[in-house]
């Protein structure tokens, strides 16, 4: 068995760039039976502060304007964090869609091959082309939040 | 036709919930459901744990997707084709929801006025519609004790009942957003639905249809007899406006009682409500309680009020009946 890196990703991303997805072309080569990606960001969550309690305020009074905010009252709404959220997803390189992993640990490893795969992803044969990773940024709360991103080819 | 509790919005590990597909199914049919829509969040792979012998063993699976977007969360349910949500803008989701249902499957609005970005991404439903005569339902109830919360669902509420009004032909759906199983404070509730036999494609024939009851704990009873047409009729029936309908309204306190006994119900009222809410008949909800109805043309439903912990509020309501003049 070796590994090959087919596509890195090392790059800040801003709340300017929440609410899109970004795909990314992977190169695989043949004769390749896994791929893994690991993925992380950081920070996950956005510290207490200024910058917190006003997009916190500007959230609710957007979505739970009066009269309906009194059904926060004594709620521990000022308690949830506010956090970053972006998960992966693949397509195999004849564009099927193969999953993705949508969950809040900032730390991720999934394994795909043709006889299994990390939950949110199917078990697909890994041929030889053009494989598409999507980056979905649901919540940039930091500015910025770092990504990293190595998506790596097992070979027999 | 029957009547079954149904759980329609549900997660695995496969996204974000704490159950196994299979414990998920266990957890279901303990809790007295007889169906549930598996909807993970953007992936499909917990289906493939979907087995005949896991069906027989639990209860019925209804295949499904919740596309996890940016500006609102859209149930997709027993969908031929994988369709594509990445790409989806504010303005062209009309295009989406119509490739869905080109591709067979039921599209259900979720959760709609949730606290939306960044407490909830994307939870909130900020996208622009104007196909909704594509959209087979929208999740009026959602979440623990739904009818106390004007702010989450009234407002739903009162979105679904502005479609119904302009005429648009739109289930009601209840949904948990089911992650884990926790113990109950408040009541949840589900979606009843009318299948002639209970399996998945069935369940969704009785949503794609509007055949759909909610309710925070017992059963509505709704036995509705057209005796021009010689025919009971069911939520999404249409039927001439001017046919007199004998109906047999009550709630069956028996049915799942041991999931929401101790929140205390106490149904009291039978409301028949038509365009903008208005009431247009009502009954007690004394025991054999009956009453003669004579629809106009418009579309009708009804709304079971009472109290729950002591609170009064509606108990449950079913999607609308349309007369035609």
């Amino acid at each position: 068995m070796n590994e090959q890196i087919l596509f890195t990703l090392d790059r800040p991303f801003r709340p300017a760039e929440q609410n899109q997805t970004y795909f990314f072309p992977i190169m695989v080569p043949a004769r390749c039976e896994k791929l893994t990606i690991d993925f992380s960001y950081d920070p996950k969550q956005l510290a207490d502060g200024e910058v917190f309690r006003n997009m916190l305020a500007a959230c609710l009074s957007k979505y739970m304007p009066p009269p309906y905010s009194q059904e926060l009252e004594g709620l521990p709404v000022e308690k949830i964090p506010l956090v970053n959220l972006l998960t992966v997803s693949l397509d195999a390189s004849d564009r099927r869609y193969i999953g993705c992993a949508h969950r809040h640990p900032p730390r991720q490893r999934h394994e795909i091959s043709a006889g299994s795969a990390s939950r949110g992803f199917r078990p697909t044969e890994i041929q030889e082309g053009t494989w598409r990773l999507g980056l979905q940024c649901h919540a940039i709360v930091t500015d910025p939040v770092q990504v990293n991103i190595c998506v790596k080819g097992v070979f027999q | 036709m029957k009547w079954i509790p149904a759980e329609l919005h549900t997660h695995t590990l496969h996204s974000d919930g704490r159950f196994t597909v299979p414990k998920l199914c266990a957890c279901a049919k303990r809790h007295g459901l007889e169906m549930i829509a598996l909807t993970d969040h953007n992936t499909l792979s917990g289906l493939d744990e979907l087995t005949d012998e896991l069906s027989r063993e639990t209860i019925p699976v209804i295949r499904g997707i919740e596309w996890t977007a940016y500006y609102g969360h859209m149930l997709v349910l027993d969908c031929g084709e994988y369709v594509d949500w990445r790409d989806v803008s504010q303005g062209d989701m009309d295009q989406k929801i119509r490739q869905i249902r080109a591709n067979g499957g039921l599209v259900g609005i979720a959760h709609p006025f949730a606290i939306g970005s960044p407490l909830c991404t994307g939870c909130c439903w900020e996208y622009e519609v104007s196909a909704w005569e594509q959209v087979n339902y929208i999740e009026v109830w959602s979440g623990e004790f739904p009818a106390l919360h004007r702010g989450r669902n009234g407002r739903a509420e009162d979105m679904w009942q502005s479609l119904l009004d302009r005429g648009f032909r739109i289930a009601a759906s209840y949904g948990r957003d089911w992650h884990a199983d926790a113990e109950d404070k408040a009541p949840w509730g589900c979606t009843y639905l009318a299948v002639e036999e209970s399996t998945p494609s069935c369940g969704a024939a009785a949503l794609r249809e509007g055949r759909t009851m909610v309710t925070m704990g017992p059963r509505p009873i709704a036995e509705i007899y057209d005796g021009r047409a010689q025919r009971e009729i069911y939520p999404g029936c249409t039927i001439p406006a001017g046919n007199p309908l004998s109906m047999r309204l009550g709630m069956d306190m028996e049915e799942r009682h041991g999931e929401w006994e101790r929140f205390h119900f106490i149904p009291e009222l039978a409301q028949v409500t038509g365009a903008g809410g208005r009431i247009l008949a009502e009954a007690r909800l004394d025991p054999g309680a009956h009453l003669q109805f004579t629809p106009p043309a418009g579309h009708f439903r009804i709304v079971y009020r009472g109290q729950v912990m002591g609170k009064p509020c509606a108990i449950a309501f079913t999607s609308p009946y349309y007369a035609e003049a």
